[in-house]
């Protein structure tokens, strides 16, 4: 798990495309699979997840 | 059924801890489930000028720090959770999260109020993607690039003058002729070379839903009923708020905006429940007046608390 400011580290921000904070990347492989803009809850997490790691 | 408690505050914002530092030190040990937005909309702002005490200002998220740490200190309980239904019909009151359940005496709402949107399709699509709510939190995104603020009042014109920090433009969309915003805010608004304004018009569509991210507002002129196009890549949505009432609904008055009524103080419909902050509060709307009123909450609740025959809530909560 990686945490980024963005204010520190704008080109990663741009890099991803990131118009919104927080935003949660989810990467497989290398590849970003998933994306989650603002506040979820856990279970709302858990789900985005779930649906990788089968 | 879990523990019997005597105070449940949902909500972590002024009010709510406010009210959790006044019940902690009457020992009444409450629990403060935080929600998705700890800490409140002071989370989301810089210097707060207008809190006494703090003659050279402090920023809202120390302030939340110092406030959060001042109710544990005396015992108060905050933990990380998300109401998701509350029973007031029952007695104790239920209260559940994703991960628990909770029996209280007294409950206290704290729920504040979010950001009110648009309602459009589009915009709900293009959340994060460009249209945001919050100027403070994602206005660096938009460094060098056009935007448009959605909006004719105070908040509307501070996050205009705020983006044009980072943005080459914004254009202010309001759906009246002239805004609501006090004389200052207008003022310096107007005087903001980056700043233009769209009178009587109305957003009909953020594109490019298609593309995962705005490229432009369809806007209707609501005299002329003519539509353009503006290209801008971000969207902020300053039209107000609305409160969080959604879990109340149909269990506790509300007035015809969706604010929990409350009489007598903190009381509301339902006795033993009592609302405090901006969730009751549509006039006032300061951290301060939410924090006198979850100090208000407190203590209407610690009274109730005196006056109900101690066996009546545990009597049920084992039933």
């Amino acid at each position: 798990m990686g945490k980024l400011n963005v204010d520190e580290n704008p080109n990663t921000a741009f890099k991803f495309s990131i118009r919104g904070i927080p935003t949660l990347l989810l990467f497989k492989g290398g590849q970003v699979v998933e994306q989650v803009v603002g506040l979820a809850d856990k279970d709302a997490l858990k789900k985005v997840i779930d649906k990788h790691v089968a | 059924m879990a523990d019997l408690r005597n105070v449940v505050i949902i909500g972590s914002g002024p009010a709510g801890l406010t009210a959790a530092l006044y019940s902690a030190r009457a020992n009444l040990k409450p629990l403060v489930i935080e929600g998705l937005e700890a800490g409140g909309q002071l989370m989301l702002t810089t210097l707060v000028e207008n809190w006494p005490g703090h003659r050279d200002g402090i920023m809202g998220p120390d302030l939340m720090t110092e406030i959060r740490a001042q109710a544990e200190r005396f015992g108060a309980e905050v933990i990380r959770g998300h109401v998701t239904s509350v029973d007031l019909m029952a007695m104790p009151f239920v209260v559940k999260t994703s991960e628990a359940e909770y029996a209280t005496r007294t409950l206290i709402i704290a729920t504040g109020a979010s950001a009110r949107l648009l309602g459009l399709p589009s915009e709900r699509t293009l959340m994060g993607h460009g249209v945001s709510t919050c100027a403070t939190c994602d206005g660096y995104f938009f460094r060098g690039k056009p935007i448009a603020v959605v909006g004719g009042g105070d908040s509307a014109m501070e996050e205009a003058i705020f983006l044009t920090r980072f943005a080459s433009h914004v254009t202010v969309i309001h759906r009246r002729g002239t805004l609501r915003a006090s004389k200052i805010m207008q003022d310096k608004a107007f005087a903001n070379p980056k700043i233009s304004f769209e009178w009587h018009a109305e957003i009909e569509e953020v594109k490019d839903t298609g593309k995962g991210e705005v490229t432009a507002v369809v806007i209707r002129n609501t005299q002329s009923g003519e539509r353009k196009e503006i290209p801008v890549e971000g969207v902020f949505v300053a039209i107000g708020h609305t409160p969080n009432t959604s879990l109340f609904k149909a269990q506790l008055d509300t007035d015809a905006n969706g604010y929990i009524v409350t009489t007598d103080g903190s009381r509301t419909s339902v006795p033993g429940v009592f609302a405090c902050g901006d969730v009751q509060d549509h006039v006032y709307r300061q951290a301060i007046t939410a924090a006198g009123s979850g100090c208000m909450a407190a203590i209407d609740a610690e009274k109730y608390l005196e006056g109900l025959p101690q066996h009546l809530g545990e009597a049920h909560a084992t039933a």
